[in-house]
């Protein structure tokens, strides 16, 4: 591909990523409007719940005093990267079905929306990174809901090393990204459509348990740390709360890095090669068999 | 490069599809993984479930040329639609290829794009389509997506014979007036080859006409694009055609300039008279006349006045002749009538004969 024609391409993604982008947070206004203030009780609700239940033992267990002994900021950190990684779980998959499903139909004539992109020469690209973005702009003011509720309990950040913490966070998500991809993959490769898609299911209800979101992985089993060790929240959430709550440096997570970043170097390459494949896969196979 | 503006080679489409016990049964996934489990169990396991394959396009081989308008026919199921699907390279060939342009539909499809415009009826306008805004706004939008001068919006609204509600909001709009909007984002994109599927469904008879000669005089014969144009309307197909492509269950049956299609299968054409003070003397004569093949009287339709056919091969000469013969013998001729074979008749009687299809 000759230089002009891939600064075409460039030109024509983001024109076309940044119209996907304002359409969606036109379209999903409403979402400010009338689902914020439910959202902002469930979220309030939902971890003041867990933070009255872990203050009733906290004085008593020594597990917390590796994160600093605050078990508020330990459950913060821990519910605001969980729902980071949860959206970036789902993220391709709810983009790829959006653009997929979305049809017109009349007189056995049917077009999608993905039907149109290709006949409007649009990268495909566009609308799925701009819809997954729009999501991550709506995760972040959850994000926000999380952080003011850990400062109205006492979270404690301020003495943490931000670009390590960032840096694994980044890392993570590049590796839960990952698993997103294939999930979404499996929309066309397995038929994974209608319902709860397999691979986002077992990551989902593992995460809960093993990747340390609520309390330490010091309490669990060892059977239940060794699948632990698998999924990448598990590595990011331990790097962020470390290096914000310990100021603990690359010198002493390197460990948790190269773990995290084995990992991340596997399943995102791995899912963008099965994300094209399977996106491939929708002018051979249908989605309605 | 290749001469053609639309060939395909060989071109085919399979689906597969489940039954158990004689119903068809999706295998997609439901709910949870049980749904997968369940899926791979009907797949490979389950010996009630048995797997199916459904040709839908079957070695297609076509050639047409720029600057001709070609008609796709054929019933509902005939494979019209995956067609142009197919060469708008928004469905997958199973085998098989076809060139857009000379550009290869499966290794180009980046390509391709850009040299067709696919008109789906009313749906090719109606993603687009907004209700708050004009049908100027829309083919203003659409002018920027596909980069297309904004002076021929007005051409399009003319042609579309919406330039007197070119700024009402489209939300007023009947199915004829969102039809005609529909085409007019479609023929604005001034591409060498359009795909259109069924584009003048809703619309009524006085403006599709004026679609028509646009597209035959305009797209055809000017731009000197090629249209393939898939439609249930074998009249409208007679009438505008230059060629026509009779499917049937994904095979192309028939195709070439409809008249004569029309008289390579129908070598006879038949002529209905009505006649008074007709004896059966005169009858005998106009069945001996020379040139027809078969006579078959009809009966008596009053007093004095009966009916017959004759059926020729060559009605021009034959008709001159019968009408004389009964006059010179004291015979009235009251109606006479050519029964000219159409498309439909052809498309039956292929269908019959070539592939035994008694629906």
């Amino acid at each position: 591909m000759n230089i002009e024609r891939l600064k075409a391409r460039i030109a024509l993604f983001r024109t076309n990523f940044f119209k996907f982008l304002l359409f969606n947070l036109f379209m999903r206004y409403y979402w400010l409007e009338w689902m914020l203030p439910f959202h902002v009780v469930n979220l309030v609700l939902g971890a003041s719940t867990w933070i009255f239940f872990g203050k009733s033992f906290q004085e008593a267990s020594p597990i917390y005093q590796q994160y600093g002994g605050d078990f508020v900021s330990f459950l913060i950190l821990g519910l605001m990267l969980n729902s980071l990684y949860t959206y970036t779980l789902d993220a391709f998959r709810v983009a790829t079905l959006f653009i997929l499903r979305g049809r017109v139909g009349s007189m056995g004539q049917q077009l999608s929306m993905y039907d149109y992109l290709k006949l409007s020469g649009i990268p495909f690209s566009a609308p799925l990174l701009a819809f997954v973005v729009n999501g991550y702009i709506e995760e972040l003011i959850s994000i926000f809901i999380y952080f003011c509720v850990g400062l109205l309990f006492g979270l404690r950040i301020g003495g943490g090393n931000y670009p390590v913490a960032l840096l694994g966070v980044l890392v993570g998500l590049l590796a839960v990204a990952g698993i997103g991809l294939i999930s979404a993959s499996m929309i066309t490769i397995v038929g994974a459509w209608k319902g709860v898609e397999p691979i986002r299911w077992l990551v989902g209800v593992l995460t809960g348990l093993v990747s340390g979101v609520y309390f330490p992985l010091e309490v669990l089993p060892a059977q239940l740390q060794a699948i632990s060790r698998v999924l990448p929240q598990t590595y990011a959430m331990r790097i962020a709360r470390l290096a914000l709550l310990q100021g603990f440096g690359l010198s002493e997570l390197w460990a948790d890095f190269a773990a995290l970043t084995f990992i991340a170097s596997i399943l995102f390459p791995l899912g963008v090669a099965l994300y094209r494949y399977s996106i491939d896969l929708v002018r051979v196979k249908t989605l309605v068999e | 490069m290749r001469a053609y503006a639309i060939e395909t080679v060989d071109l085919t489409r399979t689906y597969v599809r489940y039954n158990y016990r004689g119903v068809r049964v999706s295998m997609d996934i439901e709910n949870n993984p049980g749904g997968l489990l369940l899926s791979l169990y009907n797949r490979y396991f389950n010996r009630n479930v048995v797997k199916e394959e459904v040709v839908a396009v079957d070695h297609v081989n076509l050639k047409i040329p720029q600057g001709e308008l070609v008609c796709l026919l054929g019933p509902n199921g005939s494979g019209k639609t995956t067609l142009l699907r197919i060469l708008a390279t928004l469905l997958k060939p199973t085998s098989g290829t076809a060139y857009i342009m000379g550009h290869d539909i499966v290794k180009e499809e980046g390509e391709v794009w850009r040299h067709v415009t696919y008109i789906a009826g009313l749906l090719t306008g109606g993603a687009w389509m907004d209700a708050r805004l004009t049908p100027r706004q829309i083919l203003t939008i659409q002018s920027q997506l596909y980069g297309f001068p904004r002076d021929r919006i007005e051409d399009a609204l003319k042609l579309s014979g919406l330039e007197e509600v070119a700024d009402v909001r489209v939300a007023t709009f009947s199915t004829g007036m969102l039809a005609r909007l529909s085409v007019a984002i479609g023929l604005l994109r001034d591409s060498p080859v359009y795909l259109l599927d069924e584009p003048m469904s809703g619309i009524s008879r006085d403006v599709a006409e004026e679609i028509y000669v646009h597209m035959k005089e305009n797209i055809v014969r000017k731009a000197k694009a090629a249209i393939l144009y898939a439609t249930h309307n074998l009249i409208e197909a007679e009438r505008y055609a230059d060629r026509v492509i009779l499917m049937h269950k994904g095979k192309v049956i028939a195709q070439g300039k409809p008249e004569e299609l029309i008289s390579s299968i129908f070598k006879e054409m038949s002529i209905e008279f009505e006649v008074s003070n007709c004896t059966r003397e005169i009858l005998k004569l106009v069945e001996g006349v020379s040139g027809i093949s078969k006579f078959v009287e009809l009966g008596e339709t009053g007093e004095d006045s009966s009916r017959f056919v004759v059926y020729t091969e060559n009605p021009r000469g034959v008709l001159p002749k019968v009408i004389s013969t009964i006059v010179e013998n004291g015979g009235e001729v009251r109606y006479v009538k050519v029964n000219k074979p159409t498309l439909e008749d052809l498309f039956i009687r292929i269908a019959r004969e070539k592939l035994g299809d008694q629906s």
